[in-house]
């Protein structure tokens, strides 16, 4: 499945992303970035309330109304200027801040790494996604179309953004094993809210050098 | 208790604390002065990109203990490995890392360490705190455990600490190396040639 996925993006999803770098300015993908971000907000809200994080909470619920509207509808992170930085929360972290344990590491197709926690949990966060549920009248396909052009614009802006980190991963001597570290030590750490677990034990784990000498 | 051994413990208590301080602040200086050396070169305009590689490889060399880290990153199969196929596997590590460390300071020339703390495994095992400002003025936490042999330091392993994930880079290159092994039977020559393949990418790509 990894395979799979690396020859997707290889053939297809990387050089999509190679043409929309090409045919668009960087201001503008910092604005798809800025608007795109802003729609997520609400969902980011939902899980900070359940995770229990008023602090957090408070900033993404400011962030959202500021950049909705001195921000010109999400276009500008205006909220960034007043000091309010952005962050990142899904139900699959909330699910891991309630003590479920995350399962086996899986990679799916299209969507990679995951785990049954996460899975689950994107599931239930597009559930708090307004979009999701939102119906315009007289037009019924709207909505789904609005939600594919914002999944594939996403996507593409998403593959720009991260072009370096994909990169180095496919310079690893085995990118399968990477990745897999990387995204379990990294979902971690998101868990935490980024917070390195406790500065003083943050080097217990770490290996006997001196083993494998001759 | 008398005056004098309440003394006398009060001070022996003093020294007991001030002496991994102590050697703290000699590793901390080791990594502040060395590691800034080596970034200082990244930066020489006066170098072409052949002296640049030289002195920068020279300054590794004294930093670095390139054989115990390419031991260490293949764990038990240092132990397998015939003296002839270790030999081979070292020259194409040695040449391949010093093709990594280049190519990822890079980011980092020309920059300032700040050292921050550090922490005492033990008397020889320290790690050393740092901040580096990056070319894209974005500040870097990086992390260096150095290991102390012979009255000499040698740094063995660097960490970076991505929101909150520190990655050992030495850690990750070893589970690489050892799956790969696993896969090819625990065939040097499996990892020696995908080692001097990464070396020719990241020859191909370098800054000149």
């Amino acid at each position: 499945m990894f395979a799979f996925n690396s020859g997707v993006d290889r053939y297809a999803l990387g050089p999509a992303a190679s043409v929309y770098e090409t045919v668009t300015p960087s201001f503008a993908r910092d604005r798809v970035g800025d608007f795109l971000g802003n729609l997520k907000s609400p969902a980011i809200f939902v899980n900070d309330v359940l995770q229990a994080q008023p602090d957090r909470a408070g900033d993404t619920f400011f962030r959202f109304t500021i950049n909705t509207t001195i921000g010109l509808v999400g276009l500008w992170d205006a909220a960034a200027y007043f000091g309010i930085d952005g962050h990142t929360e899904d139900f699959g972290q909330t699910l891991a801040v309630w003590g479920v344990q995350s399962g086996p590491y899986l990679v799916m197709p299209l969507l990679g790494p995951t785990n049954p926690r996460d899975l689950l949990g994107s599931g239930v966060n597009r559930a708090f996604d307004p979009l999701t549920w939102t119906e315009f009248a007289g037009q019924p396909d709207l909505d789904d179309q609005l939600a594919m052009g914002r999944g594939v614009l996403g996507g593409l802006n998403a593959r720009v953004a991260l072009d370096d980190q994909i990169r180095t991963l496919n310079e690893q001597p085995e990118p399968y094993v990477a990745l897999r570290r990387i995204y379990s030590s990294q979902r971690q750490a998101a868990i935490r809210n980024g917070q390195i677990v406790d500065e003083s034990e943050a080097y217990d784990d770490l290996p006997d050098f001196d083993k494998f000498q001759n | 208790m008398n005056k004098i051994t309440t003394t006398a413990m009060a001070l022996a208590g003093l020294a007991l604390c001030a002496l991994p301080a102590a050697a703290d602040a000699k590793t901390e200086a080791y990594v502040q002065a060395n590691a800034s050396e080596a970034l200082a070169t990244l930066n020489d305009p006066a170098l072409t990109a052949d002296q640049r590689t030289r002195t920068f490889s020279t300054y590794m060399d004294k930093f670095t203990d390139l054989d115990a880290v390419s031991n260490f990153v293949i764990g038990k199969y240092s132990r397998r490995f015939t003296s002839a196929e270790l030999a081979a596997y070292r020259k194409a590590f040695r040449t391949y890392a010093l093709a990594v460390y280049e190519a990822q300071l890079d980011d980092y020339r020309g920059k300032a360490v700040v050292v921050k703390d550090s922490v005492d495994r033990s008397e020889t095992d320290s790690i050393v705190n740092t901040v580096i400002e990056r070319q894209d003025g974005k500040n870097m936490d990086v992390r260096w455990r150095v290991l102390t042999r012979d009255g000499k330091y040698q740094v063995v392993d660097v960490a970076l600490n991505l929101d909150g994930n520190l990655i050992w880079l030495g850690i990750e290159q070893r589970a690489q190396f050892i799956a790969l092994l696993d896969r090819a039977n625990g065939s040097a020559d499996a990892l020696i040639s995908k080692i001097e393949s990464m070396t020719a990418e990241l020859k191909a790509s370098k800054r000149t």
